[in-house]
């Protein structure tokens, strides 16, 4: 053996028995043999050596670090908080833990938070006595008479009384399809002849014919400008006639002037007789030239 | 019943459904009121116009809200004008202060009960001696549970001056409280 293995065997088994190899080395080496005796003896007096005083390590803070940034207490004091509500983890709540339990002050700051954790949320609710939910509805209730429930309130309380109606989606179908033969189906509905376009132009696969004669990067415009652009172009005025009329006959209606409101949708009637005019195909004119395109 | 429930009635002019959402809040809203204004008269005037306050902005009130946070939040504004007005009248060491409100306490003995008003007492003592940024943090963080986020929001205040702010409050209630005695459960 060694000194180098007789050293590593001390420090990894320092109160072991030596084996017979170990004690060979240290019959031939003094040095080693003067090593096993002071571990040896530190090892013997190990039990009998006092508790280090309490506050040493405070001391050692003090002559050490100093009051540099403000004392180890200062340091701990904000963690106490998080530590006492469990919200500290890791390392931080480990070196918080060991400074608590070092040092008394501490101690007693963290178990006053401790206690406080489960005394002050007691102290969120107060009795204010008998007449006090008798007050409030009593001071409220000229409140409801008033303008203070808002118009968005009672159209919300409106649309909940209409929408609890066992009936309502009988009466949604039936609107729902009147508005359909309105759009679609009567002889004088606007869209009258879009399902039949529509089924012309996907039988006759538009894009493939408008490709053969337009640039494909300019395709999206050109389509926009020969086909929804003049019709937006045409409906624009009396269409904004038709919301302002609208808007007026719904405010009118909700005041409670009912002839006004009826002008109103009367004035609806002819902005939209002005849009259908707009969007009914037109006799075609002859012009010169027509009949070749 | 469910606050949401209650809500949507109370939105419909339900006035049961209001009488039963008063109850459910009154002890937390005149508790708030009474920790800002210390004086019960007050607090019960505070609180019966958080409520005025709270019914008439019911509309405005947003469902993916939290319902006691926007409460509490209304409480305090009114709190506050309250505290704004009284600016006129004597400073609040000269007005004697209440020696403390009934709390909703639900302990069955009279020993439960003595000792909780005494604890109670002593860290009413402790609130007192904390500054107002603090003592509103107690407030509103250990006392009503508000979130840190709420109270960031509510003070408008950023979260991490809002969370040292709470550290700090809860060191110095803790050093009030161990210089008193206390804590001794």
């Amino acid at each position: 053996m060694t000194c180098r293995e007789l050293e590593r065997l001390i420090e990894e088994q320092p109160g072991a028995p030596l084996d017979a190899r170990a004690a060979a080395h240290l019959v031939s080496c003094a040095a080693c043999r003067e090593l096993t005796e002071i571990v040896r003896a530190s090892l013997a007096g190990l039990d009998e050596a006092p508790e280090p005083p309490r506050d040493m390590t405070r001391a050692v803070m003090a002559r050490t670090i100093g009051t540099r940034g403000g004392t180890v207490c200062d340091a701990a004091g904000e963690r106490l908080a998080e530590l006492a509500d469990g919200s500290l983890e890791g390392i931080d709540r480990d070196l918080v833990s060991l400074h608590r339990d070092g040092c008394d002050a501490c101690g007693d700051l963290y178990r006053a938070m401790v206690w406080m954790g489960g005394e002050l949320p007691r102290m969120a609710e107060i009795d204010p006595g008998e007449q006090f939910t008798a007050g409030v509805v009593s001071a409220t209730r000229s409140l409801r008479q008033g303008r203070l429930v808002s118009m968005e309130a009672r159209l919300t309380a409106w649309w909940e009384r209409l929408r609890e109606r066992p009936r309502l989606p009988w009466e949604v179908a039936y609107a729902g399809a009147v508005v359909l033969w309105l759009l679609f189906g009567a002889g004088f509905s606007p869209f009258r002849a879009v399902p039949a376009r529509a089924l012309e132009l996907a039988r006759a696969n538009p894009v493939r014919e408008l490709a053969d004669v337009v640039q494909p990067a300019s395709l999206g415009r050109q389509v926009w400008q020969s086909t929804g652009g003049p019709v937006v172009e045409k409906v624009r005025t009396p269409a904004a006639s038709l919301a302002h009329h609208g808007a007026e006959a719904f405010d009118r209606a909700i005041q409670g002037d009912l002839s006004g409101s009826g002008v109103r949708l009367k004035d609806m009637g002819g902005d939209l007789m002005r849009i259908i005019d707009e969007l009914r195909p037109r006799r075609k004119q002859s012009t010169p030239g027509s009949q070749e395109a | 019943m469910e606050i949401a429930q209650l809500l949507q009635r109370c939105r419909r002019g339900d006035q049961l459904a209001w009488e039963a959402l008063v109850r459910q809040y009154q002890a937390r809203v005149y508790g708030l009121a009474w920790h800002y204004l210390r004086n019960q008269e007050e607090a019960r005037d505070a609180a019966q116009e958080a409520f005025v306050r709270i019914y008439t902005k019911l509309a405005s009130f947003k469902e993916s809200e939290a319902f006691l946070p926007w409460v509490l939040r209304l409480t305090r504004n009114v709190c506050i004008d309250h505290l704004r007005r009284a600016k006129a009248r004597p400073p609040a060491s000269d007005v004697p202060l209440d020696d403390g409100p009934e709390l909703s306490d639900t302990r069955p003995t009279p020993e439960g009960l003595a000792m909780t008003a005494s604890r109670q007492r002593m860290l009413h003592r402790a609130l007192e001696r904390l500054s107002a940024p603090y003592r509103e943090m107690i407030l509103l963080k250990e006392i009503q549970g508000l979130p840190l986020e709420e109270i960031a929001s509510m003070l408008d205040l950023p979260l991490g001056t809002v969370k040292s702010r709470s550290n700090r409050a809860r060191l110095e209630l803790a050093r009030a409280v161990t210089r008193m005695g206390g804590s001794a459960s």
